[in-house]
């Protein structure tokens, strides 16, 4: 990839007391040859903040904590004032493998779609049995809820050219935000390919997982709340 | 008793009379619209016209097909609140999405400062 290409791309870390293992996120990022890193502080209470600062990436910090839905679009929104060719947002806990970002950001380059959806191999023993299961599931409820079908719906390593990124503009703070971008791509009528990623389950973002209540269930009720909110907001706003 | 109502009867009434005398000042006050001064007026009023006229419920249990008043007590009741719980449910995402806003907007505007100057 020329250097001239990477300077256009902007990598999104939305990051939530990440202060332990964002710098080897960044560190993995920048070895693979891109330097445009934004880091969004969502009202951590480490050091998140200074850590992205010391790396030398583009920091923004939320007051207070707003979900990682929020924190993503505040990412993207800020891509598009840097004028970002492709935009990539990976999460912060560093289940992802930066070399992915060469993967997921090719088909942008060669303007062969809009989005790039980082899509986990789900398979033992690379993904727990129980996961895969409520992932497929989940991908199940999304197509019948929205009629878009992916392998991979609940994926927040994902790549966006720059008419993705001024299309998709997301109101859902939380964890909802990964689907309501599927929604919105199908709306958009924006192109997508799935991309095949690699996922490190370390014990650290495992624990973090678990932390968030219920883990295995989540992506089954991101979908559901996000079809009820939008339901419940059409009959009686 | 006191007179030929109730305590409860007499409660119930000025419970409701106050809430529409308030909705009105806020009316007034222009923090109300005129759609939710006609909400409350129908929904306060009925509430405090039961109340003070309990035999009407056993009016609106013919007219809309309730065998008895106090069945058709229950269903309004219940749709009066699964009603409410959804405005209380709306109205705490808009007030979640208005934060969120907010505090978006301040740190682009912080990094707009710092790096876009």
């Amino acid at each position: 990839m020329q250097k001239k290409q990477q300077d256009k791309i902007y990598i999104v870390i939305p990051a939530f007391n990440e202060a332990a293992v964002l710098p080897d996120v960044i560190k993995g990022i920048k070895k693979e040859g891109f330097k445009n890193i934004i880091v969004v502080d969502d009202g951590s209470s480490d050091n998140t903040f200074e850590i992205a600062r010391y790396y030398k990436c583009l920091p923004l910090k939320h007051l207070i904590n707003r979900g990682k839905g929020a924190a993503t679009q505040t990412g993207l929104d800020v891509a598009r004032l840097m004028r970002a060719r492709v935009v990539v947002t990976i999460d912060g806990d560093g289940q992802h493998d930066p070399k992915d970002i060469k993967n997921l950001v090719a088909p942008l380059l060669r303007n062969e779609t809009d989005v790039v959806l980082g899509c986990r191999i789900m398979k033992r023993p690379q993904m727990p049995l129980g996961r895969i299961v409520i992932n497929k599931l989940a991908n199940l409820l999304i197509h019948a809820l929205y009629g878009i079908y992916v392998s991979d719906s609940q994926s927040g390593f994902r790549a966006y050219n720059a008419r993705a990124n001024s299309l998709i503009n997301t109101t859902m703070d939380r964890y909802e935000f990964e689907s309501e971008v599927l929604l919105q791509i199908k709306n958009a009528k924006l192109k997508y390919r799935e991309v095949p990623i690699k996922v490190k389950y370390t014990k650290y973002s495992k624990n973090k997982y678990i932390g968030m209540i219920n883990a295995q269930s989540q992506n089954l009720t991101n979908g559901l709340n996000m079809f009820l909110k939008m339901m419940i907001k059409s009959l009686f706003s | 008793m006191i007179g030929e109502f109730a305590a409860y009867q007499i409660l119930i009434f000025l419970f409701a009379s106050i809430l529409i005398l308030r909705t009105f000042l806020l009316y007034l006050k222009k923090t109300k619209s005129i759609r939710e001064l006609f909400l409350a007026l129908f929904i306060w009023g009925s509430f405090g016209a039961l109340g003070i006229f309990p035999q009407l419920s056993g009016l609106i249990a013919k007219i809309t097909g309730f065998q008895l008043g106090i069945n058709a007590i229950y269903v309004g009741s219940t749709i009066f609140l699964i009603y409410s719980l959804i405005k209380v449910l709306i109205q705490n995402d808009r007030i979640e999405n208005s934060i969120t806003k907010l505090v978006r907007q301040q740190a682009i505007n912080d990094f707009k400062n710092k790096y876009l100057k």
